[in-house]
């Protein structure tokens, strides 16, 4: 029944999105929310904000699951309303453009629903140590391991798939770490969530037809570090996040702190005119992944969008090898 | 892949970095519980942790900034 819920739960997801996705597009065109696609000479106008169609796919495979499985739906819930929440602040920073700070205090926000539903489990398990009790740190933790994964995210959508197919890659390593690991519940939530992600790829990906907005990279954020906190495999997450995590820790660490695109004067890649992009060299331009892609040469979009993804498979691989490392009984 | 392989080493050196680091915690809480009580232990090990946590992230910077200039500067030689 298992494997009957859980094609169930990637099905619906997948579908959702894959079909909503054209009309919220052609929604948004109408009116004129359109972002253009900087790094192609035509500069293109593309439809923003279509992320709201992972959003529905992950609601409604979700609210799916929690009646096909109603013993585990406060967990579904609670992973639900965060990306809910998240979502939502993320469609707040795309009409209001909010400051860094704010942004990063916002996403907070969407890790109360967990906490409040108390659907986590504040035993970690940590490789060559177990599971350690962290009854008052956890709790804590939680909206901060929330607001790490949107901005992580958030700041991970430079170029057309980045976002969309990194974070497919990372649910997919995250699927294969809770089936081998025996739960299910949480094998359940990531495949249901996968199908959303992978769903919107097909149109996010070079050439882009679509951008998913920070509503989208928000949502996406919120719920791969929902299922990580209710679900546990914290430490296996992490290391399948290290390229984005790499990516906003550089770019925080050159600039100086939280800073908006407005107050960056110099931008860290430069379009050529035959197209293909490369890196600045003036050392007070931020240090992002993309410039890092380009330190050795100039690239194509669709070059550095596989690097970006080939990076994430790289890690994600790292990732499985330590679950193999964790100790018995994670 | 050849000019990306520096970032390809960056990440497998934190991944192992991690992973002995939290080797070196088990195997440090593992000889502190022996000789402390538990209540300043538990204390120590967190202030370790993130000692040692900060101590990462100051030199995956260092790491991560040096192994990117030495690329870019190659590329304009």
């Amino acid at each position: 029944m298992l494997i009957v819920y859980a094609l169930l739960g990637f099905t619906i997801s997948f579908l959702t999105t894959f079909i909503s996705t054209p009309r919220i597009a052609l929604f948004m065109n109408n009116r004129g929310i359109v972002g253009i696609d900087v790094h192609k000479s035509s500069k293109p106008k593309i439809p923003e904000m279509v992320g709201i169609s992972m959003l529905i796919g992950f609601s409604m495979s979700l609210v799916f699951l929690s009646i096909a499985t109603p013993e585990s739906s406060n967990t579904y819930l609670a992973v639900l309303i965060s990306i809910v929440v998240a979502a939502l602040i993320g469609l707040f920073d795309d009409f209001k453009d909010l400051s860094p700070t704010l942004k990063m205090l916002l996403a907070m926000l969407s890790g109360f629903p967990i906490i409040a539903l108390r659907v986590y489990n504040p035993r970690p398990i940590i490789p060559f140590i177990g599971r350690v009790r962290l009854t008052i740190a956890y709790p804590l933790a939680i909206p901060i391991a929330l607001s790490v994964t949107t901005n992580a995210m958030n700041m991970s959508d430079p170029v057309n798939g980045a976002m969309s197919g990194s974070a497919s890659i990372i649910l997919t390593l995250l699927t294969i770490a809770y089936m081998l690991t025996g739960n299910y519940t949480a094998f359940l939530v990531s495949l249901a969530l996968l199908g959303a992600t992978l769903a919107f790829y097909f149109y996010n990906r070079y050439p882009a037809k679509v951008f998913s907005g920070n509503v989208g990279s928000y949502a996406v954020g919120a719920a791969i570090g929902s299922l990580v906190v209710t679900c546990g495999l914290e430490v296996v997450a992490v290391i399948a996040m290290l390229p984005q995590i790499l990516n906003s820790y550089m770019i925080l660490s050159t600039t100086g702190g939280f800073k908006g695109k407005k107050d960056i004067t110099v931008r860290p890649t430069r379009l050529l005119e035959n197209g293909s992009i490369e890196a600045v060299k003036d050392q007070q331009a931020p240090l992002t992944l993309v410039r890092m892609i380009l330190a050795g040469s100039a690239k194509t979009e669709r070059e550095i969008a596989r690097e970006f993804l080939a990076l994430t498979v790289f890690s994600s691989i790292l990732a499985l090898i330590t679950i193999l490392i964790l100790p018995p009984g994670g | 892949m050849k000019d990306t392989f520096w970032i390809y080493l960056n990440l497998l050196i934190a991944w192992i970095s991690i992973i002995t680091g939290f080797y070196l915690l088990a195997t440090l809480v593992d000889y502190m519980r022996r000789l402390s009580s538990s209540t300043i232990l538990n204390l120590s090990e967190v202030l370790i942790t993130v000692l040692l946590f900060l101590l990462w992230l100051f030199l995956w910077r260092l790491l991560t900034i040096k192994l990117f200039r030495n690329t870019i500067s190659q590329k304009s030689t």
